[in-house]
């Protein structure tokens, strides 16, 4: 940049509207303002990221990857974290855009080819995190738009999005820690606008609103992973304290198309594969062994989750009666239509093992409600409720 | 100075960019990342369907920037036109609140996505969730009126 102009800022500006010299005046622009904000917005989409890509990686394990089912209480936090940071970035990331919505005219447009690299970075960053959260909204919300599937769309937007951002701290790292350690005023016009009567707020005022708008949002949703906050989060899609049996559902019985199946006396659970005695058992049959009871989580990929008092068979005890290694990986399968969405799930030797992963027959102190997956379904510790098979007909040994 | 206009933006960290190793590794690994990101969505394009997801990725950076900036400016300009000054910080930041929580609460309030056999989603009164928020939001803002203009009247004593 030394010496002569560029190429590209020899371009004659245009003069009119948002290009014109001055056009934007608003205290608000400054860069210390854009610089607190893009660390907020920095740390929470890194935090979203990865407990999204854990998320993934729990649903679609690659061969190298195993989860455990302790801590039972993980993927509840992990999962809980990723929605509610993701609800609370929507103030931060519309307030971070306000800050530097005059860069979008800035004239000339290019300075040079890494500034060029630079801004077309931007259009992955900005259009993905918006694209990230309008469409995270929208998924617990139950309410999609677009045509396309959420979790691989998602998951591809997140990928996009977090690398456009490791662009934009490369480029913005020395920027940013300027505006935060210099005193220098023009890096921070704020007050002095303010003081001169141009500002509605001064950069305090818009920094406390952006960062009290996260807050509200939180408080307002969090509740339906946070029992204590339930009542109070009165914008939370979920109450973890409503629900059949006093736990929420996400796919009923009759969405599912298994209520007749469910219901009928002809159900049976079958266990085979690798087993040395393949087993057919009844609802009775279910009952009248050696259950458990146990408190597990539901977490579901929305971002709720509630504590249940689960009572059923440990699928290690199933196993030893068919004669299989409880060291086996499992599979268990619903009576809901072969590929339909999670109508399977598989459960790794670890998971097995655990005494807490079991077919359950009652929930709550009474039988299974059909649509928490009567007459038997899966539940053990630390797994997305995607994963909590319901209404199980059969079990594969592996 | 008092009524002379203030400088008009100017970004300095355009000057302060440095496009030096590391801003260089950064674009090697965001980079990677994009591209990975890009693989993804291509090849699983009957799941992610390209064409449509391109037009939420972009259209909603479109409407951010050519809708909803120039509306704030514009109701920023309005409120600014009809407010004393004394108040105009606390209304507009309690506005700019109330109008992230309505536009979050939307789709909730509306029930686009309710399921009429699973009375567990969506369970409770969305509307006057948002009455309940919004009235804390102004609450706040009063509060916070009040307070600057108790430390006012205190430092004149």
């Amino acid at each position: 940049m030394s010496g002569g102009r560029s190429r590209f800022e020899r371009i004659s500006p245009p003069r009119a509207g948002p290009f014109r010299e001055g056009a934007f005046r608003s205290p608000l622009h400054s860069v210390r303002a854009a610089a607190v904000l893009g660390i907020a917005l920095g740390v929470a989409f890194t935090v979203c990221f990865v407990t999204g890509f854990m998320s993934h990686l729990i649903q679609h394990p690659p061969s190298f990857f195993a989860w455990p089912a302790r801590p039972a209480w993980l993927y509840r936090v992990t999962q809980g974290i990723h929605v509610s940071t993701g609800i609370a970035s929507i103030p931060l990331l519309l307030a971070k855009l306000w800050t530097v919505y005059p860069r979008f005219w800035t004239w000339p447009p290019l300075r040079s080819v890494p500034h060029l690299v630079e801004r077309l970075a931007l259009l992955p960053l900005v259009g993905g995190s918006l694209f990230l959260l309008f469409t995270g909204v929208g998924s617990i919300a139950r309410w999609f738009p677009w045509s396309f599937s959420f979790p691989p769309a998602h998951y591809a937007a997140a990928w996009i999005t977090i690398g456009a951002l490791i662009v934009h701290v490369g480029a913005k790292a020395g920027a940013t820690r300027l505006a935060l350690s210099s005193r220098s005023p023009e890096l921070d016009t704020g007050p002095v606008a303010a003081e001169r009567g141009w500002g509605i707020l001064s950069r305090r005022g818009f920094l406390g609103a952006a960062f009290g708008g996260a807050v509200a949002l939180w408080v307002a949703t969090v509740g339906q992973t946070v029992r204590p906050l339930a009542s109070i989060s009165v914008l939370a899609p979920r109450d973890p304290r409503v629900g059949p049996q006093g736990l929420p559902v996400n796919k009923t019985a009759s969405s599912a198309g298994v209520v007749d199946a469910a219901t009928s006396d002809a159900w049976r659970l079958t266990v085979g594969g690798s087993v040395a005695t393949p087993l057919t058992l009844s609802l009775g049959d279910l009952r009248s062994m050696r259950l458990r009871e146990a408190d597990v989580v539901i977490a579901c990929v929305d971002g709720w989750s509630a504590t249940g008092r689960w009572c059923g068979i440990p699928v290690r005890d199933l196993l030893l009666l068919a004669g299989a290694p409880p060291s086996s990986a499992v599979r268990i399968e619903s009576l809901q239509r072969p590929g339909a969405a999670y109508a399977a799930s598989e459960l790794d030797p670890g998971q097995v093992a655990d005494p807490d992963t079991m077919l359950a027959v009652a929930l709550n102190g009474a039988p299974l409600h059909i649509d928490h997956g009567f007459p038997a379904r899966l539940i053990g510790p630390n797994r997305p409720g995607v994963q909590q098979t319901k209404w199980v007909s059969r079990v594969v040994v592996s | 100075m008092s009524g002379a206009l203030p400088p008009p933006f100017e970004d300095p960290s355009e000057h302060t960019s440095r496009y030096g190793p590391a801003f260089w590794s950064c674009l090697a690994i965001g980079g990677g990342c994009m591209a990975f990101g890009l693989i993804s969505l291509f090849s699983r394009a009957a799941a992610t369907d390209p064409p449509n997801f391109a037009v939420f990725f972009v259209g909603l950076a479109l409407i951010h920037d050519l809708v909803l900036a120039p509306v704030v400016i514009g109701v920023a300009w309005l409120l600014r036109s009809v407010t004393p000054r004394g108040i105009r910080g606390v209304l507009f930041g309690a506005l700019a609140v109330s109008a992230v929580v309505a536009g979050f609460s939307i789709p909730f309030v509306a029930g686009w996505g309710i399921q009429p056999d699973n009375p567990s989603f969506l369970p409770r009164d969305y509307g006057l969730g948002l009455l309940v928020v919004l009235a804390w939001v102004w609450i706040t803002a009063v509060a916070i009126g009040l307070a600057r203009v108790w430390v006012r009247r205190g430092g004149r004593r």
